[in-house]
């Protein structure tokens, strides 16, 4: 971009001025407060706006100037545009091409025309750091350093002018985050929840697969069921084949059996026939002839021997006669009378007794207290004689006989005193046994009166006489008793004797014999009779245990049927022959078992069957599932592969930005380094720029080391960026639109050495970049005319307050 | 007296499809080639019928599988020959293995060499898969004890001919085979069938998949071994698939929005119906900010079996971007250098996206998968 014109309607002091730049280097020289700083201001502002509304005013005209300016500028490519922009409303541009058409609408950055920024391809705020360099702020703004890199990368291979790298990995991050999404999210994550789906499905798959698994284990299971369950059966036709033969062999044993009965029916039948005569004979009849012919034989006798009893038992007539005389005399002596007689009786005895004994113990007594007179009689005399001799030996002074004496004669009165008391109490007892012994004689007297009572009127001596007596009288009496007992019986047995012979007779009657025959006659026939009758009784018995046989044999058959089971079973088996040794019971009873087995095998068949049917039905489709899980997959693939090529995507262009940010770094570098060279006199010859941070840091010749610029001295500092701007500047020319380099009084405190050194390089970068420097000094204008710089002398205004 | 013997391979039932709509179709049509197979054999009074593995799928297959495959081998009603392959290997749950086996029907159920004599002078040398991989089956093979036409039946590949990407199992060469002592091995593993001769003489037979399960496999379907009576051997191969599976190039140039790409498609695609499966490459630049909706645009040819879009168009030439001298010429460049420069595919498809997705970032297009 060349600027050609700008006509300033008013911009802060400036009102109605008019600037034609100069196609390279053109010096604007001013005074101080002539308004300098402000042109490059107004360049600026009609190229981009001025911003917001307090930057808006800060610019505002101090006269009441129109706030509008107009800059007429071309673009490389040739294009020429005038842009006439009313400051006050950031809307209010008009951008005319060569041809008179406001363009302004196609320059549009949100919505806001923006020839500067579309033109130059660079923001408002690269464009001032880059290529608008203010009086004492020649180094880089840190915080812009990332923009103008950004802008230098494109301008230098970053990519077209409408679009930037950082813009596309943006997008194509935003595309990451939008269909591939991270591990870690949670909502916007379409690979992770594929990847979820497809292990979901594939679970259920799996599980499906498990159960087909299973399904095989069940088919082995019921496969097994089934084939024990065949052999069982095959075990079971076996057993009932020879329980068939068996029974075949069976039927035709019963049917030889029952033929067998029935032969010896028919002839036990015809036997029985001979016996009809017999048929209505009682069968008890011979046992109760023979009975009652026994009582008849037996009450005959009986009557017999009672009758000579009776005869035998009979009392004689003295014994009568003897009978009736006892009666007459002690029959009135009950039981009663007779006990009280002996009991007065006894105790007559007892008194007796005891007065016998006590008259000899009075006389006893008696006896024994007269014993003891003498003895008495000498001990008193004892006594008395110790007593006068105590008087004596005493009055003889002979104290110690008397003494002696003395003592005797009281040992004397104490024994007479002691064998009077005994006398009298053996006296006392004398007189007392004397008393008894005449209460006893008195009790046997008043006992003997009784029983003599009694007695004397019979004649009778004592109560054993009267006893004798009465035992005689008793036996007369029981033989009477006896005799008529005897009688008694004797008549009974001649009456049963004669009920015998009634039923006899009756007996004999039922057997349709005659009575008259003699008896022996009647007990033959009995006999005969009844022998035919158990004959023919036996004959029928046979018939029946015949019948009952039969019966037996067939059991709930019937013959006819046993027939046809007989050629049914032979129609089956042919001519088996029966196994030996084993019983039928014992074939039914293992054909149970194995029928039991069976209906076991039959109820695990069943089960299994059920089971597998059931899980047959419940068999998902497998490959359905593996196609869900495979359709899963390849959505999974799908976005992994986008993932893959998206983040190879990102990483190409951050690679490829990162490249070309270095290399710009180089250039920049190289480009710095020689100017640099130049105007330090060739101290500074290397230079070292950070690609992201535009840090410029300077190779110190004697210590070889890069050290920042911020610790050279202020003027290398700014000469230092004055070539990292001029060089940007430059590049930004590789690229995008060439912008204007705008240098607002750069070397306002350089020594005129350096100045001299700079304004070649000046002229140099003016060839390829309209450079536009504001200054003050008249002398760097001068020298700049002569590397053919257009001057421009900027005379202040005295500005017309509003 | 002639013998016919009919021969296939790789019928696959219960295989799992990944396309969006159709499994179910394919694998009903795989079912059906089975039939067909057995209506062939039996139109053409075929002998024997021998089936060179991967009958089905054992991890899918079912009790329905099962009583399928009994009944059409009671149906075919004379001596069917099955060696097992690799996806349906012999063991105690190969659903021939269940059950009542239909008295026609011999498994080789060893993976081992096992002679079965056909008719006289011919002898069938059976050998399956079980659960393990089952090595070199021919490493030791002689079948010349006996005499006559020895013919050798095995699930294996041809390892001198194997295609890309396809696993090889009981791989085998063709002077193995020779060695053998076999005058023909009928085999199957490979989808695409074909026939390998020696001295003018069929020697190795792949009859393929009666159905194509895959793009690109080759040629499908059934082969009938014809044994005259002086032991020469002639092949006939017969199809017997009914769907078609389909890669289609789409050149979509100049396309000036979807629409257009899908005037294109649909003039690509007018002559296939519903048994053909297709996969379609949309390719050629169209116009920036053309949206291709692969889901809408499968959906809209639901009259196919299947669709599926792979969509390769650029909204710009990445040979004319890759010239730029730009922070996306370079990046295109790089990447077009990098497809054309690796021989891994998955690497190569990557570098292509990731290009056009480049483009399409520096053009404010929408980047989506």
């Amino acid at each position: 971009m060349k600027l050609r014109e700008l006509h300033v309607a008013g911009f802060g002091k400036l009102v109605e001025r008019e600037l034609a730049f100069g196609e390279g280097l053109t010096i604007v020289v001013g005074e101080n407060e002539a308004g300098k700083s402000t042109v490059a201001t107004a360049i600026a502002a009609t190229l981009f706006g001025v911003g917001r509304k307090d930057a808006r005013d800060a610019w505002r005209p101090w006269s009441s100037a129109r706030y509008a300016a107009t800059l007429r500028y071309t673009l490389d490519d040739g294009r020429a545009f005038e842009v006439q922009r009313a400051f006050d409303d950031a809307k209010a541009v008009s951008v005319y091409d060569r041809n008179g058409v406001d363009i302004a609408g196609s320059l549009a950055i949100a919505k806001l025309p923006a020839p500067g920024e579309v033109h130059l391809g660079v923001p408002y705020d690269v464009f001032v750091n880059a290529s608008c360099v203010r009086q004492r702020e020649i180094d880089l703004e840190s915080k812009c350093a990332s923009a103008i890199a950004g802008a230098l990368s494109r301008a230098l291979g970053g990519g077209p002018k409408e679009n930037a790298a950082v813009a596309a990995i943006a997008t194509l991050q935003d595309a990451l985050r939008d269909h591939v999404g991270t591990d870690r999210a949670t909502k916007n994550a379409p690979l992770k929840i594929a990847r979820e789906r497809a292990a979901q499905a594939r679970t259920r798959a799996d599980a499906a697969r498990r159960a087909l698994h299973a399904l095989a284990d069940r088919r082995t299971a019921y496969e097994t069921a089934r084939a024990a369950h065949d052999a069982l059966f095959a075990r079971f036709a076996n057993i009932e084949r020879r329980i068939d033969v068996a029974r075949a062999a069976t039927v035709r044993a019963r049917l030889q059996k029952l033929q067998e009965l029935r032969d010896e029916i028919a002839e036990v039948q015809t036997a029985h026939a001979r016996f009809a005569d017999v048929a209505d004979w009682p069968n008890d009849l011979a046992e109760r002839f023979a009975r009652s012919d026994a009582d008849c034989e037996r009450t005959r006798a009986l009557a017999a021997a009672a009758s000579d009893a009776a005869l035998a038992a009979r009392p004689s007539a003295s014994e009568e006669a003897e009978r009736a005389a006892l009666e007459t005399s002690i029959g009135a002596i009950d039981d009663t009378a007779y006990a009280a007689l002996c009991e007065a009786s006894c105790q007559a005895r007892e008194a007796g007794a005891r007065a016998s004994e006590a008259s000899a113990a009075a006389v006893a007594a008696r006896h024994d207290g007269e014993g003891g007179s003498q003895i008495f009689g000498a001990l008193v005399a004892a006594t008395a004689i110790f007593a006068m001799a105590t008087v004596g030996f005493v009055v003889a002074r002979d104290m110690l006989v008397g003494v002696l004496c003395a003592i005797a004669a009281i040992a004397g009165g104490f024994a007479l005193a002691r064998l009077s008391a005994r006398r009298s109490a053996k006296r006392k007892r004398a007189s007392e046994a004397q008393a008894r012994a005449d209460a006893a004689i008195g009790a046997e007297r008043d006992a003997a009166s009784i029983v003599a009572r009694v007695l004397e009127p019979r004649g009778i001596v004592n109560v054993d006489e009267l006893g004798r007596r009465r035992d005689r009288f008793r036996e007369l009496t029981e033989r009477a008793r006896r005799a008529a007992e005897r009688t008694g019986v004797s008549s009974e047995a001649t009456a049963a004797a004669v009920i015998a012979d009634r039923a006899l007779a009756a007996i004999v009657a039922e057997a349709r014999l005659d009575a008259a025959d003699e008896r022996d006659a009647i007990r033959m026939h009995v006999r005969d009779r009844d022998a035919r009758k158990r004959e023919r009784d036996g004959l029928a018995a046979r018939l029946e245990m015949l019948a009952f046989q039969r019966n037996s044999e067939l059991g709930d058959d019937d013959e006819e049927a046993l027939l046809q089971e007989r050629e049914r079973l032979a129609a089956r088996i042919g001519d088996t022959p029966p196994e030996s040794g084993v019983s039928h019971r014992a074939l039914v009873d293992e054909r149970a078992e194995i029928e039991a087995q069976l209906r076991a095998a039959e109820g695990r068949l069943a089960e299994t069957q059920a089971t597998l049917r059931a899980s047959e039905e419940q068999i998902a489709d497998v490959a359905a599932l593996d196609d869900e899980v495979a359709r899963y997959d390849a959505e999974v693939a799908r976005l992994d592969a986008f993932r893959r090529a998206v983040t190879l995507a990102i990483k190409t262009v951050e690679d490829r930005t990162k490249e070309a940010h270095e290399r710009f770094a180089r250039r920049l570098e190289d480009y710095a380094a020689r100017t640099f060279a130049t105007i330090t006199a060739g101290r500074y010859g290397e230079i070292k720029v950070d690609p992201t941070t535009l840090e410029v840091n300077v190779r110190v010749p004697e210590t070889k080391a890069f050290i920042p610029l911020d610790r050279l001295s202020a003027g290398t500092r700014d000469q230092a960026y004055l070539v990292t701007r001029i060089a940007m500047a430059r590049m930004f020319s590789e690229g995008l639109e060439t912008p204007p380099l705008l240098l607002d009084d750069p070397v306002a405190f350089w020594d005129e050495a350096r100045i001299a050194r700079l304004l070649p390089l000046l002229a140099e970068a003016a060839a390829t970049m309209q450079t536009v420097v504001f200054t003050a000094s008249e002398a760097f204008a001068t020298a700049a005319a002569g590397f053919g710089a257009t001057v421009i002398r900027l005379e202040a205004q005295t500005p017309a307050i509003a | 007296m002639p013998y016919l013997i009919a021969h296939c391979a790789d019928v696959h039932l219960e295989t799992t499809f990944s396309n969006r709509r159709g499994g179910s179709y394919r694998r009903r049509a795989l079912a059906d080639a089975f039939v067909r197979i057995v209506d062939e054999a039996i139109a053409r009074a075929a002998d024997a019928l021998t089936i060179g593995g991967d009958l089905y799928e054992a991890e899918r297959a079912g009790p329905q599988t099962a009583r399928f495959l009994a009944n059409e081998c009671v149906r075919f009603g004379k001596p069917v020959f099955v060696a097992p392959g690799n996806h349906d290997p012999y063991g105690p749950h190969h659903l021939l293995a269940r059950g009542a086996l239909p008295p026609n029907v011999r498994i080789f159920d060893e993976a081992a060499w096992r002679p079965y004599a056909l008719a006289e002078g011919i002898t069938l040398w059976g050998f399956g898969h079980t659960g393990a991989e089952p090595g070199r089956p021919f490493a030791n093979a002689r079948f010349d004890r006996s005499g006559g036409v020895q013919i050798a039946l095995v699930h294996g590949s041809d390892e001198s001919r194997c295609p890309p990407g396809k696993r090889a199992t009981a791989p085998f060469s063709e002077d193995e085979v020779a060695e053998s002592g076999a005058d023909l091995l009928l085999t199957g593993h490979y989808h695409g069938g074909y026939t390998i001769e020696r001295a003018g003489k069929p020697f190795i037979a792949y009859p393929g998949s009666p159905e194509p399960i895959k793009f690109g496999e080759g040629a499908h379907g059934m082969l009938f071994v014809h044994i005259a009576d002086d032991a020469t051997i002639a092949l006939e191969r017969v199809p017997v698939g009914r769907t078609r599976l389909h890669d289609v190039t789409c050149a979509c140039d100049d396309a000036p929005d979807d629409r257009a790409v899908h005037a294109h498609l649909r003039a690509a695609l007018a002559a296939y119906d519903a048994n053909d499966f297709v996969r379609v490459r949309l390719t050629g630049l169209v116009a920036p900010a053309t949206r291709i909706e692969t889901d809408e645009l499968e959906d809209a040819f639901a009259h196919l079996g299947s669709l599926e879009v792979i969509d390769a168009t650029t909204a710009c030439d990445p040979e004319l971007l890759a010239q730029e001298r730009t922070v996306r010429g370079h990046s295109i460049a790089d990447l077009l250098q990098r497809a054309r420069n690796t021989s891994d595919r998955e690497a190569a498809a990557d570098a292509e996206r990731a290009l056009r997705y480049v483009a399409l970032a520096f053009s404010g297009g929408e980047v989506a998968p």
